[in-house]
């Protein structure tokens, strides 16, 4: 398991652990009631633990359109969750690190996020809150597949874990579609994180392990940061080479897109992705100094549209340009 | 004798259901009959056993037949791991390359991009010729060592 962090690259990791509870249909055949009480219950398993101070439920009928797609922006929830037809609800710790979906596909979707490459935290804490929950709810397992989930795909351990790593050099060289193969080879999966394939925007990637069954989870976690780790080596072996061959107009790209972001008026959330894209990729590269790239990053997600309508006012579209703008700016 | 299902029709098909190996029968319209129909997208990743049982087959527990398992790719609760057990095992072995859940971790599979390179024929070989040599097997060590400077010398 890995806490390498390499955190110019990788940017967020998550773990998601899909469990359900044994003799209870799963969501797309339960009743009103039994999905509302399994809501319950899952709240109540956690009255005593201390983790409870930091959390907070929501049912899915309760947060407002804006609240839903901000926290699908943030991948904290899916939009699954919120076309579930039994009712769903959602348990959130204040930090954003840990995200409980109920009833969405399967009765429990454990979600734990940490930053930069790290498996180790995120699956340790994963594992924190399904032991909490196990004491009161008894989870579905098989003798011979595992944990049983809704889809077969998702069978045997349940884990899942993503990495969204930026990938702008692997991006560049068009070299995009050899890596896809190379992921399914190892049984894991690469997509766009905004946009898919070679035409992801902010040339931002999630790669995750397809196969869930027939290993254990910290074998699947193992297999799946050296998968991250080879990824990222390729990502700099690559960027080196780049540079190598096209310094100054790489150069110029880096620098042109830091003068746009530090003196433009308003920025689109597409071009906004592009932009910081460049001058990570210029900072990594020691062409840029001097720039936070966590902090960039992060002021990036936080000025995508739902998110940013979310945190103020309601802004109109080019308002919410100039705002993303403002907010971009403060980190430079 | 009228279809037992919309009793309006005549009933043209004696469709049988096999529920965990409890036998039941219905006398259908052909029209409610046909909206008993196997064929679906998912067909292609199944292994059917018997065609006709397995179709007919129904989870006791949420009502899920094989048809909708195998056009949604969903399985309905826990229980329809058990009533589609061959076809559960059939699809997760598709999907995962095994249907083995395994729950410790394994101490002799490194991971497989980490994994060093596999030995070379003449390095196997060698080793070969060391454990003859040890065993005193100097006929077969002879052997090896002939095949060994066959291929060094390619």
């Amino acid at each position: 398991m890995s806490n390498i962090n390499e955190k110019d690259i990788a940017v967020t990791t998550r773990i998601r652990l899909a469990r359900n509870i044994a003799s209870l249909p799963y969501p797309r055949k339960m009743t009103v009631l039994q999905a509302e009480e399994l809501i319950e219950k899952v709240w109540d398993a956690f009255s005593n633990s201390p983790l409870k101070n930091e959390l907070t439920m929501h049912k899915v009928s309760d947060l407002s359109d804006i609240k839903k797609k901000a926290l699908i922006e943030k991948h904290l929830i899916s939009s699954e969750l919120c076309t579930s037809k039994a009712p769903a609800a959602m348990i959130i710790s204040s930090d954003e690190k840990i995200s409980i979906m109920i009833n969405e596909e399967d009765h429990l979707r454990i979600q734990v996020f940490s930053d930069g490459l790290d498996t180790e935290s995120a699956y340790d804490m994963a594992k924190k809150v399904e032991m909490l929950l196990s004491e009161k709810l008894t989870f579905d397992k098989d003798d011979e597949f595992g944990f049983l989930t809704s889809c077969p795909t998702n069978a045997g351990t349940g884990l899942r874990a993503s990495v969204m790593l930026h990938l702008p050099a692997i991006s560049a060289a068009g070299r995009i579609n050899p890596l896809l193969k190379w992921a399914a080879n190892l049984g894991m999966t690469v997509r766009g994180l905004y946009g898919e394939g070679s035409r992801a925007s902010g040339a931002l990637f999630q790669l995750s392990n397809q196969i869930t069954l027939g290993a254990s989870e910290e074998d699947i976690l193992a297999r799946f940061s050296a998968a991250a780790c080879s990824l990222i080596s390729e990502e700099r072996r690559i960027c080196a080479e780049l540079f190598q061959e096209s310094e100054s107009e790489l150069k110029d790209k880096c620098l042109r897109s830091l003068g746009i972001l530090k003196y433009a008026y308003t920025i689109a959330s597409s071009e906004a992705l592009g932009l910081v894209s460049n001058v990570c990729m210029g900072a990594n590269a020691g062409i840029i100094k001097n720039i936070d790239v966590v902090a960039l990053r992060r002021a990036l997600f936080n000025s995508m549209p739902a998110t940013l309508v979310l945190d103020g006012e309601s802004l109109s579209a080019p308002e919410r340009d100039v705002r993303r703008a403002q907010i971009l700016q403060k980190t430079l | 004798m009228l279809c037992e299902k919309c009793g309006k029709n005549n009933a043209t098909v004696l469709y049988t259901q096999i529920i965990n190996g409890k036998k039941s029968s219905l006398n259908l319209c052909s029209k409610c009959a046909s909206g008993e129909s196997i064929f679906d997208n998912f067909g292609s990743l199944l292994s059917f056993g018997t065609r006709t049982e397995a179709v007919k087959t129904v989870c006791p527990t949420c009502g899920m037949t094989l048809s909708e398992f195998t056009h949604k790719g969903r399985m309905g609760c826990g229980k329809c791991y058990e009533t589609f057990r061959a076809q559960a095992k059939s699809m997760l072995q598709k999907i995962h390359g095994t249907s083995v859940h395994r729950e410790a971790k394994a101490d002799d599979t490194p991971a497989p991009e980490i994994r060093k390179e596999e030995k070379s024929e003449i390095d196997i070989l060698k080793d070969n010729l060391k454990n003859a040599i040890e065993t005193e097997n100097y006929e077969e060590a002879a052997k090896i060592r002939d095949e060994i400077r066959e291929k060094e010398g390619k």
